[in-house]
């Protein structure tokens, strides 16, 4: 799945570890998150969309048409 | 949730020193666990150095007990509160790991026995199987976390 959360992170200057402590989860999670290597969980997700005032959709996109299905 | 509890205990403290925090109270479980299991193989090695892994050795009775209960103690205790620690990208590859090494033990455990049973080879052993699964849980766990 890919996602827009590096680059959301860059506009903000924060490090992986820094958006782990964040949400709650580990450097290598928000790496693995970043790489498309590990689906974040529907809490996750939300966690991550209240984080960056954005909707889920606007941070991941399944390759659906338009981002959706 | 996680922001919102963070944000009642921990004010505006930077994410950096949280995943920090985190990373050092996984390390000291770690570590006390690594202590105990210490002190349990010493134990069991100095008191018993001469027939370790003789299969027609006993231990003594209150040596065996003691050590099962600290292992058990140990372990159980240890994956409570090592457990409250992990994420859910960390908790997915302890997942993935234990599916490989019941794959593997499945796999080479009915093949051993068979070659046994066929005299090529000698009677499995169960110490070995033990420590094999340990291994391949480990090393797939690198691997899921690492690739």
């Amino acid at each position: 799945m890919q996602n827009r959360l590096r680059v959301l992170r860059a506009e903000r200057g924060w490090s992986q570890a820094e958006l782990g402590g964040r949400i709650g989860v580990s450097r290598q999670a928000v790496n693995a998150i970043e790489t498309g290597k590990h689906d974040p969980s529907l809490p996750l997700a939300f966690r991550l969309a209240r984080l960056f005032g954005a909707s889920i959709e606007e941070i991941f996109n399944d390759g659906g048409e338009n981002g959706r299905d | 949730m996680m922001v919102a509890k963070m944000g009642a205990t921990e004010g505006a403290a930077s994410g950096e020193v949280l995943e920090r925090n985190r990373r050092r109270r996984k390390f000291w479980i770690i570590g006390t666990l690594f202590v105990a299991g210490f002190v349990g193989g010493f134990t069991a090695g100095f008191t018993q150095a001469d027939d370790l892994l003789d299969p027609n050795h006993f231990w003594p009775p209150a040596l065996a007990i003691s050590l099962a209960a600290a292992f058990l103690v140990v372990v159980i205790v240890g994956a409570i509160f090592y457990g409250r620690h992990l994420d859910e990208f960390e908790k997915a590859a302890k997942q993935k790991s234990v599916v490989a090494a019941a794959g593997a033990y499945v796999l080479v455990y009915p093949v051993w026995l068979l070659l046994w049973k066929g005299g090529l080879v000698r009677e499995p052993m169960h110490f070995v199987i033990f420590i094999g699964f340990v291994a391949v849980m480990g090393l797939a766990k690198l691997f899921h976390r690492v690739r």
